[in-house]
């Protein structure tokens, strides 16, 4: 029988809060992290059709004398550096005393080491000189960057992946840290999401895809805006989450602290579009099923979602549609809130900032608030969403994530018992 | 329309020539009352693709807000006539259709003629 998996260990760098205390009281109060950016170099900002973003202003490099490693990579995976040294302090795992072997690493990475490719492609063209590029340069833009140097920091010598699905990278990479452990190929797993590419080309990019928010550049507080009838764009956002996994035995053995069982996952593809998602979601519902289906609970069990919810027209309205062909009328009854409205789109790690969201309500009972949810849009009305804080236990909750590439992912987390 | 075309045949024949290259078809058998979506199958990224190739071709910016205008060939010609004349009028179509703000689906059982997914977004 395949090992049970709980979550015993959070830590976080986002817009709203480098660390999980302070992160978790900023969006218990609704704290919206986006801001204006201020520029990007040389660049005017006024050239850029979006200005926008939620950006981790509190970061600071830990001194080197703690941390050999962060000077090493790029903000990606400083960020994942920090987020996994909370989460194992968080829970209590005395890495000296376990065994590396049994230790895995999975990382999920959308964008990965897009500051120094930039810096270091831009020094190359405007001085013509190869060897100006950095030693440095491969190992650090190679995309597994981040799930190597946390092998390295924590010494972690079981299965290490990077799992690169665009926006839907860390739900895959929590997702295949719960199968290692349920394969026996590990007791515990560093289960990391983290991206930092709100750099001058990433950031040109998604604006001439016409997929961020442009219409509230003075009021950006205003412009990540899930299911609000004013919505138009996402925000990008930057930062990183980790959660530590372990087999039940584990934890149990080391009396652990435990936020929540983690019992489904789903992965599917579309197979469709490379950016659009399929109209009527049932490739959305579809992956919800299968994640029930693998947790052994039924859609009458559900009473929390976090959505994906990135503030698109239609990509909010298909995940409801796609919510709804699972739920019906009872979607009504769930509580559903959209962690981006906080902190943007943080792309590689939204879906492990979401698990952590689902874990603390889990563990709490406290839903943060949705903000910015002013008009909602009847076409994808969801009364369980709300712009206060909700107050009520949950026992079995999702966390959605699509990415590009046409692909959807679910995991399911239960209360522990 | 037809007009505004005449007054500017230079425009028509950029706009023909870079919609001819972006699809890889002949100017020729293009047509201003082919509709970019449901004639020439453009999805929502395609479009905004081809908005980009005729901002790089008219040195211009199109915003978010003008995307509802651009229908058909015509509509495009008639467009950048009015964008790129000296007095120039601003213009302001109906709801735009980037990425960010593509039309709203419809369920496929009342999906209408597409030969490509079209106007879908995900993030």
């Amino acid at each position: 029988m395949a090992a049970r998996v709980v979550i015993t260990g959070l830590g976080i760098v986002s817009p709203i809060g480098t660390d999980i205390p302070s992160f978790w009281k900023a969006a218990l109060k609704g704290q919206t992290g986006i801001t204006a950016i201020s520029s990007f170099g040389d660049f005017p900002m006024e050239s850029y059709r979006s200005r926008v973003a939620g950006q981790v202003s509190a970061f600071r490099l830990p001194d080197p004398s703690e941390d050999k490693f962060s000077s090493r990579v790029d903000r990606y995976a400083q960020f994942a550096l920090a987020a996994t040294r909370e989460a194992i302090q968080d829970s209590g795992l005395d890495l000296e005393q376990e065994r590396a072997e049994r230790i895995g690493v999975m990382a999920g990475v959308g964008m990965g080491g897009m500051m120094m490719g930039e810096r270091e492609l831009t020094t190359l063209y405007q001085s013509h000189k190869p060897h100006r590029v950095h030693p440095n340069f491969i190992p650090t833009i190679t995309l597994n960057s981040a799930s190597g140097i946390l092998a390295l920091a924590f010494g972690a010598k079981g299965p290490n992946l990077t799992i690169s699905t665009a926006c839907s990278s860390s739900i895959h990479s929590i997702g295949q840290a719960m199968q290692a452990i349920r394969l026996n190929q590990a007791d515990v797993v560093i289960a990391s999401g983290a991206d930092a590419s709100i750099t001058p080309l990433v950031f040109a990019g998604f604006c001439s895809l016409r997929a961020l928010s442009t219409k509230y550049n003075d009021h950006p507080d205003q412009a990540s805006r899930p299911f609000d009838r004013g919505r138009d764009g996402f925000v990008m956002g930057e930062g990183a989450g980790t959660l530590i996994l372990e087999s039940l035995g584990h934890a149990t053995r080391r009396k652990a602290r435990i936020y929540a069982e983690l019992v489904g996952y789903a992965a599917t593809s579309e197979a469709y579009h490379m950016v659009i998602p399929r109209e009527d979601g049932s490739d959305i519902a579809r992956t919800v099923n299968l994640a029930l289906k693998d947790a052994g609970v039924s859609p009458s069990q559900v009473d929390y979602v976090n959505a994906h919810a990135t503030s698109t027209v239609v990509g909010d309205d298909v995940e409801v549609r796609g919510l709804r062909a699972v739920f019906g009328k009872r979607l009504n009854t769930i509580m559903v809130n959209a962690t981006k409205s906080l902190i943007g789109h943080t792309l590689g790690a939204a879906g492990a900032i979401g698990t952590i969201v689902s874990a603390l309500s889990i563990q709490t009972g406290i839903i943060h608030p949705t903000v910015n949810y002013d008009d909602p849009d009847p076409h994808c009305a969801l009364p369980g969403l709300s712009t206060k804080v909700q107050k009520k236990s949950v026992r079995v909750g999702l966390v959605n994530a699509f990415g590009f590439g046409s692909n959807n992912a679910v995991l399911v987390l239960k209360k522990f018992s | 329309m037809k007009s505004s075309l005449k007054k500017s045949p230079e425009i028509r024949q950029l706009v023909y020539h870079t919609l001819g290259k972006y699809l890889r078809l002949d100017p020729n058998a293009l047509n201003p009352e082919d509709s970019l979506r449901d004639d020439l199958g453009l999805d929502s990224l395609q479009t905004i693709e081809l908005v980009y190739e005729v901002e790089s071709a008219f040195d211009l910016q199109i915003p978010d807000e003008d995307f509802g205008r651009l229908t058909t060939i015509g509509a495009v010609i008639l467009y950048l006539d009015e964008r790129t004349r000296p007095e120039g009028t601003s213009l302001s179509g109906p709801q735009a259709t980037p990425l960010a703000t593509a039309t709203r689906p419809t369920p496929l059982a009342k999906k209408t003629k597409s030969r490509t997914p079209s106007k879908k977004s995900r993030t």
